[in-house]
């Protein structure tokens, strides 16, 4: 790998442990808003009308900053009957193309979703649950998860060594 | 030619289905070569409903204003369900060019299942006319309905809120009779306010690309099956909620009286919060220009 | 519009030997549901991609989810578990195939903690299951005795998924609920005898623990004490939720605190284990969620070319005829739950369900319930069930085909409770009968 793509690769680490780092406090902001509504609703009988909300935006924005992660550690979840079979070379070569089939996949799909929050900034769609706020604002998230976990199969199927599958 | 139409609620909702298939029954009467298939909340979730059919992936769409952005026709729930009269006032045209501009959609019709509006239903009977310091559940238009009267609006998910109001999580619930009877909740809060507030309505729009690509006697054909199912569905749904509410009370339900000046301040709360609510989904001046139109017409004040 | 048959046999033919090929899940889900949608709508039909992928990803309640699991990595990170084996150690005497009972009697108590199977199949497997396996239990029996454990807790109440088909089946959610209570019991009653059967016939699967001591009335004690603390746990979940302070999501976070004040009784508690604990949650939610959001668009699909309802209408025709429609209702869902997700699986079909159950006149009660056990069970019938993946996710030195081997057996289990309540109506409809 020539110093350029090495570089550019380890600035993509950095983004995905940043991102996961993120994902960790949406979880954490999970337990909080949840605690915050029990106590304050029980004890001071004034629920909040922001936390069932704050909590799904959470657990979907976490869950796409994590992704990138996952997939950096081949950790996703998958039948291996046909891989476990199969020996050296064939083996490193079936696994590549298996990385290379989902990092296209995660791309077209991240294209898609770009598509969609182009249209949604566009004509300005708003999230109609309790407080409005603006869609872009949680669905970018899951682009970022589909463009940076795409770009992780894709490292993997170019052979890249490190955290491969 | 064949519409694909995409309705918000599932068909066990009878009487949220019902719009639906009455504009289908309407339209394929009028032989011009139109037939309806309804696709459910199934394929695609409420919330996610209009902006497919924006792109054309649907032809037709029946859904509740507040599931969306920019809901104009939110507007129609704070007046009185009269259709003629919000068309010939021209509230009809204002909200469906605004439509038009901004959702691709042509509006076809402002749907109301009957006349009557939402109750809220409560675990204990009203305290001297207020519901203070209750907790209850409600989502936009009836977030101020619940704090005029001194309650706590909490979105508790639908699905909780049975198990919620049994343990006391929350106190009660605002929406309409049907809601009410589907989700059982009679059971665990057996006490509905009356009167009545506001109106529940839903509209039914058609992709504009698919409506210019009508023959004019086609347009005139969903025209005519959209007025004949505005008119319909008023009708079927006053008889609908006779005999929900007559099923409700064998079931040991019990009206629990808005006394005159709480129902006034229910009733101001809820129309303020709908115009508020249009005023800031679509723009003040528009929404004040709807105001005014409804109100020379005698559809809201 | 091509005919719903082949467009049900050609998908779930293409996402079988997608899945047997060996990409991650989430991918050959995306890549029948984007064949799909180009093919039946087009590239302007891309919109329900990303729209199902949204919504599907904003689901308050599927926070217990990340809730549970971050419950379990505290307990197992800290240490807490032990305790709780030790002090089980010290209370229960010389019962062949001890973690068996022990993994049964948890699931039934976190069965009525928790809605959700996905949960408790990953608390399980990140704190029972590494036990079990350095006490050197049977690998498949143990695998098999927690995914069945953990299908009870979409049965035995509280459960997010009997409301939701109480609500969309227009029954009483609270007769319903209630009718979980009877075959719930029976199920555990059902994977013990089963497990005894095993036991008895393979001494090796249940290893005696070594009996270092005489239990005397001050070990009884000590071991008392040791499990007392997690006493606040249930009742941080259970309490809160039977107290009416908090709704089962929230009960969950009021849990994580919990588990994270029963690490501090320990004194285990670090910052270090709550990093790590949070950090292994996250990445296990992540593996779930994006297989969840990614398959809903499926669902979606068989609404959308009428497959299902075709399904329907041809089983229809037999609805004069109950015994066989009810077997052949009970078993679409079963086939079906093999491949796809359950709620999604429901939408579809209850409200298709419903006229054919009133036509044919069966108690509602009793057959939503078996729908539901039908359900529960299909989290763990291969290829396709989040209790599994759940499972695996906190195992990941597991292969999918050792899991799917432990499965089968319990899933014959629970087709032997469906049959008893097919037989004796009375285990679910007796309770909601009495309430009356
Ligand atoms: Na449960
Ligand atoms: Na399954």
């Amino acid at each position: 790998m020539t110093p350029a793509l090495s570089r550019l690769a380890s600035a993509h680490d950095a983004v995905t442990r940043a991102g996961f780092g993120l994902a960790q406090i949406c979880l954490l902001v999970i337990v909080g808003a949840y605690s915050f509504e029990t106590v304050s609703r029980y004890f001071f009988a004034a629920p909040t009308s922001w936390s069932n909300e704050v909590v799904a935006y959470a657990l979907c924005i976490g869950t796409f900053l994590a992704l990138p992660e996952v997939t950096r550690q081949g950790g996703h979840i998958s039948i291996s009957i046909l891989t476990d079979v199969l020996r050296g070379g064939v083996r490193r070569t079936v696994t590549r193309v298996i990385a290379g089939v989902a990092g296209i996949v995660c791309l077209y799909v991240g294209w898609v979703l770009l598509d969609g929050n182009i249209s949604q900034v566009a004509r300005s769609e708003m999230l109609t649950r309790i407080t409005p706020i603006p869609k872009i604002w949680i669905s970018a998230w899951i682009t970022y998860g589909f463009l940076g976990a795409s770009l992780h199969f894709l490292r993997q199927a170019a052979g890249e060594t490190g955290a491969a599958p | 030619q064949d519409l694909r139409m995409i309705v918000s609620w599932p068909e066990t909702n009878e009487m949220a289905w019902m719009p639906g298939a009455r504009f289908k029954e309407n339209l394929e009467a009028k032989d011009t070569g139109l037939s309806v298939t309804i696709n459910g909340p199934e394929s695609v979730p409420p919330f996610e409903q209009i902006t497919p059919t924006s792109m054309g992936v649907f032809d037709i769409i029946y859904t509740y204003p507040a599931y969306h952005s920019k809901a104009l026709t939110v507007v129609a729930n704070a007046m009185t369900p009269e259709p003629e009269k919000i068309r010939s006032s021209g509230v009809f045209d204002m909200i469906d060019t605004y439509f038009q501009d901004e959702h691709n959609l042509k509006l076809l019709a402002n749907v109301a299942v009957g006349s009557a509006g939402y109750h809220c239903y409560l675990s204990e009977p009203l305290d001297g006319g207020e519901w203070q310091g209750r907790k209850l559940r409600g989502v936009s238009t009836y977030v101020p309905v619940i704090e005029a009267l001194g309650g706590a609006a909490v979105n508790t998910p639908m699905g909780e809120v049975y198990a919620g109001i049994e343990r006391g999580v929350v106190d009660g619930a605002c929406a309409p009779q049907s809601v009410y009877r589907a989700t059982k909740h009679y059971e665990v809060a057996p006490y509905r306010t009356e009167p009545t507030f506001g109106q529940l309505v839903s509209y039914i729009a058609m992709n504009l690309d698919t409506w210019n690509g009508l023959t004019d006697e086609q347009k005139t054909a969903v025209m005519e099956a959209a007025q004949k199912t505005e008119s319909d569905t008023i009708r079927i749904g006053d008889e609908v909620i006779d005999a929900d509410l007559e099923a409700m009370a064998a079931e040991g339900v019990e009206v629990t009286e808005l006394p005159e000046a709480q129902f006034e301040a229910v009733e101001q709360a809820y129309y303020d919060g709908v115009w508020a609510l249009a005023a800031e989904c679509c723009g003040e001046e528009l929404s004040a220009e709807i105001r005014s139109a409804a109100r020379d017409a005698g559809l809201t004040d | 519009m091509i005919e719903w048959y082949v467009f049900l046999s050609v998908s779930l033919s293409v996402l079988l030997v997608l899945f047997l090929s060996g990409p991650p899940l989430f991918v050959s889900f995306l890549l029948v549901n984007l064949g799909t949608v180009l093919m039946l709508l087009g590239e302007r039909g891309l919109i329900l991609v990303a729209n199902s992928i949204f919504d599907s990803a904003n689901i308050a309640s599927l926070s217990a989810i990340p809730l549970f699991i971050l419950m379990g990595e505290i307990l197992t990170r800290s240490g807490s578990v032990e305790n709780l084996f030790r002090a089980m150690d010290g209370l229960i005497g010389r019962v062949p195939g001890r973690q068996y009972v022990l993994t049964v009697a948890i699931s039934v108590i976190f069965g009525a903690l928790s809605g959700a199977a996905m949960a408790v199949a990953a608390m399980l497997g990140r704190s029972l299951y590494p036990t079990m396996i350095d006490r050197g239990y049977d690998r498949g029996l143990s695998i098999g005795t927690i995914l069945a454990g953990a299908s009870l807790a979409p049965i035995i109440p509280p459960s997010v998924l009997i409301v939701v088909i109480a609500t969309l089946a227009d029954v009483s959610v609270g007769r319903l609920l209630i009718a979980g209570v009877g075959p719930g019991l029976v199920a555990a009653v059902l994977i013990l005898l089963y497990i005894a059967l095993r036991v008895s016939r393979r001494e090796k699967s249940a290893p005696e623990v070594p009996d270092t001591a005489r239990r005397g009335w001050r070990e009884i004690v000590r071991s008392i004490g040791l499990l007392l603390p997690f006493s606040i746990i249930i009742f941080a979940v259970m309490g809160l939720i039977l107290l009416g302070v908090a709704t089962p999501s929230e009960a969950a976070a009021s849990g994580v605190l919990g588990s994270v004040l029963v690490a501090a009784i320990y004194g285990r508690f670090s910052l270090r284990m709550i990093r790590e604990s949070v950090s292994s949650a996250m990445l296990i939610t992540a593996m779930i969620m994006v297989i969840v959001a990614s398959s809903n668009l499926f669902g979606q699909m068989l609404g959308l070319t009428g497959a299902t309802r075709g399904l329907i209408d041809w089983g229809g025709a037999l609805a004069d005829n109950p015994c066989v429609l009810l077997t052949l209702l009970l078993a679409i869902v079963f086939v079906l739950c093999m491949f796809i997700d359950q709620i999604a699986l429901m939408l579809i079909l209850v409200p298709i369900y419903k006229p054919l159950v009133e036509a044919a006149g069966f108690d509602p009660i009793w057959f939503w319930l078996l729908v539901l056990l039908n359900l529960s069970v299909g989290g763990i019938t291969p290829p396709f069930g989040y209790t599994m993946f759940a499972f695996k996710a906190t195992a990941p030195e597991i292969g999918l085909g050792p899991i799917y081997r432990a499965a089968w057996p319990f899933v014959g289990v629970f087709i032997v409770l469906m049959a008893v309540v097919v037989a004796v109506p009375g285990i679910a409809t007796w309770l909601p009968t009495a309430m009356n």
